[in-house]
């Protein structure tokens, strides 16, 4: 059966669950926070919100008022309503998206970090799934991101696809260095020895191993993925009205941050704190499961 | 052939070849689906003014009739050759169209690419002092805070406070695109500031991961041992090789800096690539999106294998033969 890498390193340490060691540390518990605190917003904005995203209740931008928590925007419609809800898109293309660029990423990096160790054909397949993702990888994500909905279009499934694809390259790297290292073990040369099949040895032992640098690479990937998708709205390429998003709602308000910074401010801050919510508990969590920084920050 | 020499040619012919792989990641990016160039670049609206002749007559100007595989090899060679073609509509040549644009965005970036590793330098060596210290502490949690927050939110932040609350600087940069550098340096403080406040977090913690494993390993200890004063453990015997991690992160570096050039430009209305690339996209405008992308893998590449020497010249380890994987 597989050997667990991960607490070899560690026994004392072995009846603590990883995710009870990460709720150790305070920046990591702060970050749990944030995340569920997104994640229930995410979900249930449209329960909670007074007003419907996309009503014209007033001729314009108004302040505060009882009516209204937070005033409205430019074009009239409930501001509470929207920054509510402004996260959603961006979270739930970011979460499909990087669940199939990991689960693609893991089984290209696994088979090229073990057979590249295995002859020579496999040291071919190695060579080109890895000049394959160095070339994806030369393009800054942004702009990979920007010409594929440019082809693929700014639907919901589309921005998906569009995080899955380019996602991949990063997550076949990452896995495909830690799988080198698990190979080296002792017990993946057991196993040869037994003569067990490739697959097997791909499945059963070195992929349980991967379980905590996945989740790492999980979070971590979602957090940029949250940012990229952000940032493409601001550019006004990604996500377009009336669909509130914190990236799009923080361009709109550009032209009145003079008069009313706040419009600028409240989707900043919404933004903001998700993302630090998710990189603070990655990095309770990297630290729990014995990720190197040097391994996560790639 | 000195073994150093070749190694550095090996590297260069592979980073030829990713080089060329990029092109086609650009182009099958930009022309996977079977739509076509002109359809896109004339919006829907304008189309009654244009007869299915004049649509077949521009398409054959365009060289759009030919098969795909004759089009691919042109823009593929195109894009490696640097020669990148005539934009669609206006059919000027491209290059005309982003040159300024594009020196404006590099004199920008190149004092962000400079004083970014520096200032991760000096904070990393402020933090491994003394690790787990206060104030390794501020140093890593105000890094992870500013690593979590998008560029475009930072160069807001910078908006509001220098221009509004400060009033030190205007808000709304009046660059015009043909400025001689000396003037567009002279205005473009704050986003240079925006782009190193965002891409300085992940050099420091590329930096920082480095340091502890040089500061734990035993070549540092036996210096220790010998009486060796912590500061200079730090700096002389610890942050060469503490550096190589950075160095390493450099591809993600570059890429990082063409985002936030992009992201940045776009807050500041600074006339840049950036701008042009956001224009060229929405005006589906394919030969100029597809240069300005190559020119970003381009950079990508070239600084990655700039690092790559650099770590040959810095790390004994890897100038091994048996270095395999």
């Amino acid at each position: 059966m597989a050997t667990d890498v991960q607490n070899m390193s560690r026994p004392r340490e072995r009846s603590f669950s990883p995710l009870a060691r990460a709720v150790h540390s305070p920046l990591s518990v702060i970050g749990l926070l944030l995340v569920g605190l997104h994640l229930f917003f995410a979900l249930f904005a449209p329960l909670m919100a007074p007003y419907s995203i996309s009503a014209i209740l007033t001729d314009g931008l108004t302040p505060p008022s009882g009516l209204h928590w937070l005033g409205t925007d430019q074009i009239g419609r409930d501001y509470m309503s929207r920054l509510m809800a402004g996260g959603r898109v961006a979270l739930l293309v970011s979460l499909t998206g990087v669940s199939v660029a990991l689960v693609v990423g893991t089984t290209l990096g696994i088979v090229a970090g073990y057979l590249g160790g295995l002859g020579h054909l496999g040291r071919l397949v190695d060579d080109l799934i890895m000049r394959l993702t160095d070339a994806m990888m030369a393009v800054p994500e942004l702009l990979l991101i920007a010409i594929l909905v440019l082809t693929f279009g700014k639907e919901i499934w589309a921005l998906s696809l569009i995080v899955a694809i380019v996602y991949t390259p990063g997550a076949v790297r990452v896995i495909r260095s830690r799988t080198i290292s698990i190979a080296a073990f002792d017990f993946i040369r057991a196993a040869e020895l037994r003569g067990e099949k490739t697959g097997f040895i791909m499945i059963r032992e070195i992929a349980p191993n991967l379980r905590g640098l996945m989740a790492v690479e999980f979070a971590m990937r979602c957090s940029s993925a949250v940012l990229k998708i952000s940032a493409l709205s601001f550019l006004g390429l990604g996500i377009s009205q009336p669909t509130p998003d914190w990236g799009l709602m923080v361009q709109e308000a550009m032209t009145v941050v003079f008069t009313d910074p706040w419009f600028v401010i409240l989707p900043a801050i919404a933004l903001s704190s998700l993302i630090i919510g998710i990189n603070f508990a990655v990095d309770g969590l990297a630290r729990a499961y014995g990720v190197v920084g040097a391994e996560t920050a790639t | 052939m000195h073994p150093i020499l070749a190694l550095i040619l090996r590297r260069l012919a592979l980073s030829g070849l990713i080089l060329m792989l990029a092109a086609v990641v650009v182009f099958v990016g930009t022309e996977v689906l079977p739509g076509d160039a002109l359809d896109a670049a004339i919006p829907a609206d304008e189309r009654i003014y244009y007869t299915e002749e004049d649509f077949a007559r521009m398409r054959a100007e365009l060289g759009l009739d030919r098969p795909m595989l004759v089009r691919f090899g042109e823009m593929l060679l195109n894009l490696i050759t640097f020669d990148f073609g005539k934009t669609l509509v206006t059919r000027d040549a491209v290059i005309d169209n982003i040159w300024h644009p594009m020196i404006n965005s590099m004199l920008m970036a190149s004092i962000a690419i400079v004083v970014t590793p520096l200032v991760a330098i000096a904070l990393g060596i402020a933090a491994a002092i003394k690790p787990g210290g206060r104030l390794d502490g501020i140093v890593s949690g105000a890094t992870l805070f500013s690593y979590s927050m998008p560029d475009f939110v930072v160069a807001n932040i910078f908006v509001m406070v220098f221009a509004l609350l400060l009033g030190l600087v205007p808000a709304v940069l009046l660059i015009p695109e043909y400025a001689p550098a000396w003037e567009v340096l002279k205005l473009s403080v704050l986003p240079v500031m925006a782009l190193i406040v965002s891409g300085v977090a992940y050099q420091f913690r590329l930096l920082r991961a480095g340091m502890l494993e040089a500061l734990a390993s035993e070549f540092v200890e036996r210096a220790r041992l010998s009486g060796v004063p912590e500061w200079r453990l730090v700096i002389v015997h610890a942050l060469p090789v503490a550096v190589i991690p950075m160095l390493n992160g450099t591809a993600q570096f570059v890429a990082g800096i063409i985002s936030g050039v992009v992201v940045i430009e776009a807050v500041f209305r600074f006339p840049g690539i950036g701008l042009e690339l956001i224009r060229a996209i929405i005006q589906r405008e394919i030969p100029t999106v597809q240069a300005i992308t190559f020119l970003a893998a381009f950079a990508v590449i070239l600084g990655n294998l700039l690092a790559d020497i650099a770590v040959l010249a810095l790390d004994p380890r890897v100038r091994r033969p048996s270095n395999g994987h």
